[in-house]
């Protein structure tokens, strides 16, 4: 028993002020003369003495009532034995079997391992075996049958997903809230550094858990990985495609040479040597590539030799596609936006697109499906069949963009759209007065690079009142700069000012090839897909308005979806490294490359002082006693003040209940004398 | 001296409440022995009310001219009584919860008694004792004997235990004539033994009157909380609860007074209950009346 505030025991002497009153001033009365005893009698005493019991129990309850108090702002408190600690243990065996434990023999060492434990648990003694790839993977229920948790074992196979220590540590929280029982954790794997999450207070463990943790890493971790591989998802021309491999190497303490493999569709391309710096990174470019039409699996190895073989190499796919159509219709007087849009996609490098231009005059039975999308250059009047066949064109699915200028100012509204042109507002040059674009819309495909617009001189901008639809960009003073509607199935997106040097200097600025390009992607429905993507990633296979069945062919060429998850399952998470074909419905099948997410290449194992630091969090159950000292993982604090107080309550309410009726005889004995 | 036992006061309410004390206060009974009117060796008994028939000349006519009511004054022959005080001195007399001890009490009432009787040229003496006659003033009607009471009185102090079989048999020895005999004391004695003790001097012809002077906490005590009272003569001490005091005590000492008068009265002595409470002129007035039916 110890008091976080025992100085407050010294109130415990107020203890003096009742017996005082009780015992010491009752004995400095003194007796009374009477003239004679002759009619009491001795016998009466008992009668006294009933009273003084009486006295003496208010007496206690007194001294009661001022010790209780003192011990309760003392603070008492017992050590006992923790119950979660000493009680009958679940035993939760967590096997890692990540991207990591691909190094020679240490899963197999990790599940003798494993086994071990679940004999070693006890009899009667519950285990559970959960694995880690990734999230926690939950293999048995808490059960005592050796042959269910050893089966279990057995079945773990490697994994391509990454060690998560965190996602263990809550799933142990969340076992040791609804089971109630003391856990005994035991962590099988190769305890990468990488694992642990970026907080360390995500590793809380529950109180009274207790970490075990088993190492079955090599002990060699000296791993070269070829990290990543810059490819673009679509390529028309591969030859003046640049694709840039990046090769690390961890825990290396010199520079090293590597040989560098592009292989295509199973074929070695080219091989590249390249230096690897100590603990760094080494970069190789391939161009020059020749590629077929259509789906094309990539590949970059390098032979390491070393622990780790698995990610030696680098899957990659792009899809080579013929240049697409873009019709550009200007106006007649000005075409200086044509000029602008052809230079900066010609820097954008290679663009699945081509641009064909005429004037809005003579577009008149054009066919706008032959096109990728259509843009409307300050188009002061158009020629009202190709304003119809462009309305079915965007209703069917297509794209619009149409931007406004002096000449579109003088139409009364924005063609398709239909909204309402106010003025046109212009800004002279000379008086330096102008405005500037505010609230761009970041998240936007054509606006992503946060600087898209800015800096951006606006000296001409067409008023419009913009219907229901998604602002993208506003100018300073509130006015819609850039707008993006709904048009049936297909869609239109407003500028209010040209695309030139006249109406602004936006032709000018850097940001202006970037914002053409993906202009172009967006409205040209190219998809600006990577070439690789991580492990546990996802990819969208359907919209929530569609029923249309999608297939997925895995890495074993395979179909990775049941015909259930066909037809309605929303997304795909590739679980396994490799070539994912996703074919959906009235579209062209679509190829990802899937790695490993490298960070599990780094085999630099956890500090021992942080392991230590991990297994005390589950064994602080209380900082620390009065005096300071820390509790044992075993023992466990008490603290008694709920009943302490609640003794108090029922002690004052006695002692008031004695001490009234006391003073209600005193006051009757006096009435009635 | 004489002032502070006969204080004014008191010798006004004996004469406004009594006929025979008015007749001490107008110096009816120093007359008495002088006027031929009246005739010599007769002493004044009483006053009765005149019915038709009844002799005029023993008809009181300056009560009548005062009161319009016609009194007989009726005579008794001259006996010169021989008034006895006998005063308890013991520690319990000393006793009081007002003002006013029992000792003191009946040092007013026994000087108040000897003044009247002083007033009737009765011989009186003093007795005070405790378990021992402590002083003893012999009866007599000469002059100054008036101030030797009264000084014997003014110096009786508390002594020890009251006991009634010594001073009474002194009493014995003492008393010769037939007289009158006034005791004042707390009687915490058996009422049997009282009796035993005052019953020789009736035996004697001497008429006694007792006053059983008690303090009304005596009678009926109050008792706010359990107390430890000490015995004033034996220092015995004994804790009293209130309930006690206010159940058993009460009716034990009502019982002890109730067997006291029956006693007394049995032996043919008179009892007076005089709770020092009382005003003076009350149990003075208990004295006249049992002084005028006996005298």
């Amino acid at each position: 028993m110890g008091f976080f505030s025992p100085w407050f025991l010294v109130g415990a002497l107020g203890i003096g002020l009742p017996l005082w009153l009780h015992l010491l001033r009752r004995h400095k009365t003194e007796p009374r003369e009477f003239s004679s005893l002759m009619f009491f009698e001795q016998r009466q005493q008992s009668s006294v003495k009933h009273r003084r019991l009486r006295y003496l129990l208010l007496l206690a309850m007194r001294i009661a009532l001022l010790l209780l108090l003192a011990l309760l702002f003392a603070r008492p408190y017992f050590i006992t034995e923790n119950p979660q600690v000493t009680g009958n243990k679940l035993r939760i065996v967590a096997v890692d079997r990540s991207f990591s434990m691909r190094t020679s023999g240490a899963l197999e060492r990790a599940k003798t391992q494993a086994h071990s434990l679940v004999a070693s648990r006890g009899a009667g003694g519950q285990a559970q075996v959960v694995a880690l790839n990734g999230s926690v993977e939950v293999l048995t229920q808490p059960t005592s049958d050796p042959a269910g948790l050893d089966a279990a074992i057995d079945g773990i196979v490697p994994g391509d997903g990454k060690t998560s220590y965190g996602e263990l540590a809550r799933f142990v929280r969340t076992v040791a809230a609804n089971a109630k029982v003391p856990i005994e954790l035991h962590l099988i794997g190769d305890l990468q550094k990488t694992g642990l999450p970026p907080g360390f207070a995500d590793l809380q463990l529950p109180n009274g858990t207790d970490l075990q943790v088993h190492s079955v890493s090599a002990t060699e971790t000296r791993n070269f990985a070829v990290e990543n591989v810059r490819a673009p998802g679509v390529v028309t021309d591969p030859k003046k495609v640049r694709f840039e491999a990046t090769i690390a190497s961890y825990q290396t303490t010199e520079p090293t040479k590597k040989t560098v493999t592009m292989m295509i569709n199973g074929q070695t391309v080219q091989t590249k040597e390249v230096t690897i710096p100590a603990f760094g990174r080494g970069r190789v470019e391939f161009t020059g590539l020749d590629a077929s039409f259509g789906l094309n699996k990539g590949e970059v190895r390098i032979d390491s030799g070393d622990v780790l073989a698995a990610d030696d190499k680098f899957y990659f796919g792009f899809e080579r596609v013929e240049p697409r159509k873009v019709l550009v219709a200007h106006d007649s007087r000005q075409a200086r936006s044509l000029t602008y849009l052809k230079a900066a996609l010609e820097s954008a490098g290679d663009t699945p697109f081509t641009i064909e231009s005429m004037s809005c005059e003579t577009t008149a039975g054009v066919d706008p499906s032959k096109y990728a999308f259509v843009m409307l250059g300050d188009c002061g009047t158009l020629p009202n069949t190709f304003e119809a066949d462009l309305r079915k064109y965007a209703q069917a699915g297509g794209s619009v963009f149409v931007t406004l200028g002096f000449s579109s100012a003088s139409r009364n509204k924005v063609p398709l759209t239909d909204w309402t042109i106010e003025t046109s507002r212009y800004e002279g040059r000379d008086g330096e007065r102008f405005l500037i674009a505010s609230q761009v819309d970041a998240g936007h495909p054509v606006t992503r690079r946060a600087d898209a617009l800015d800096a951006v001189r606006f000296y001409q901008i067409v008023r419009f009142t913009p219907g229901p639809s998604r602002t993208i960009a506003k100018v300073g003073d509130g006015g819609a700069l850039l707008s993006e509607v709904t048009f049936g199935e297909g869609k239109v997106m407003v500028f209010g000012s040209t695309l030139d040097n006249l109406a602004n200097d936006f032709p000018l600025h850097a940001s202006f090839v970037p914002f053409v390009e993906h202009m172009f992607n967006y409205m040209g429905g190219t998809s600006e897909k990577p070439g690789a993507v991580p492990v546990a990633s996802s990819a969208e296979l359907r919209n929530a308005k569609s029923n249309a069945a999608a297939e997925v062919i895995g890495p074993t060429g395979k179909s990775e979806l049941s015909l259930a998850e066909s037809t309605r399952a929303r997304s795909f998470t590739f679980a396994h490294e490799g070539f994912y074909e996703i074919r959906r419905a009235n579209q062209k099948p679509e190829l990802f490359a899937v790695n490993a997410d490298r960070r599990e290449s780094d085999l630099t194992p956890v500090t021992q002082d942080t392991i230590e630091a991990w297994k005390r969090t589950g064994s602080t159950t209380v900082s620390s006693t009065g005096d300071g000292r820390l509790l044992d993982e075993r023992e466990k604090l008490y603290d008694p003040w709920r009943i302490l107080l609640f003794v108090l309550v029922l002690i004052v309410a006695a002692e008031t209940f004695i001490g009234s009726r006391y003073l209600s005889e005193s006051r009757d004995s006096e009435a009635a004398s | 001296m004489e002032q502070r036992y006969l204080s004014p006061s008191v010798l006004a309410s004996i004469s406004g409440l009594d006929l025979v004390a008015k007749t001490v206060v107008d110096g009816f009974i120093s007359g008495l022995h002088r006027s031929p009117d009246f005739g010599f060796s007769q002493e004044f008994a009483e006053y009765a009310l005149y019915n038709p028939g009844d002799d005029l000349r023993h008809v009181d006519w300056n009560v009548f001219a005062r009161s319009e009511r016609m009194y007989l004054k009726r005579f008794q022959g001259e006996t010169n009584s021989q008034v006895t005080i006998l005063v308890d001195a013991s520690n319990s007399m000393r006793y009081k919860s007002g003002s006013l001890d029992k000792l003191e009490y009946a040092r007013f009432l026994a000087a108040s008694i000897a003044y009247l009787a002083s007033q009737q040229r009765d011989a009186i003496g003093l007795i005070v004792f405790d378990d021992e006659v402590r002083q003893y003033v012999p009866p007599s009607a000469r002059q100054g004997q008036m101030h030797r009471v009264l000084h014997a009185l003014e110096h009786a102090e508390p002594g020890k235990r009251t006991d009634f079989g010594k001073p009474f048999l002194h009493c014995q020895q003492f008393l010769h004539r037939r007289g009158l005999v006034v005791v004042f004391s707390d009687f915490y004695e058996d009422p049997k033994k009282i009796k035993d003790a005052l019953l020789p001097l009736r035996a004697k012809g001497t008429e006694v009157v007792v006053f059983h002077v008690l303090d009304p906490e005596e009678i009926k005590p109050k008792l706010g909380e359990p107390v430890i009272l000490l015995d004033m003569e034996t220092q015995a001490s004994i804790e009293v609860s209130p309930d006690y005091a206010r159940g058993e005590y009460t009716q034990k000492i009502n019982q002890h007074i109730a067997d006291l008068k029956a006693n007394i009265q049995s032996g043919g002595m008179d009892y007076y209950l005089a709770a020092t409470d009382k005003p003076l002129d009350a149990a003075l007035r208990e004295y006249l009346g049992v002084r005028k039916g006996r005298l």
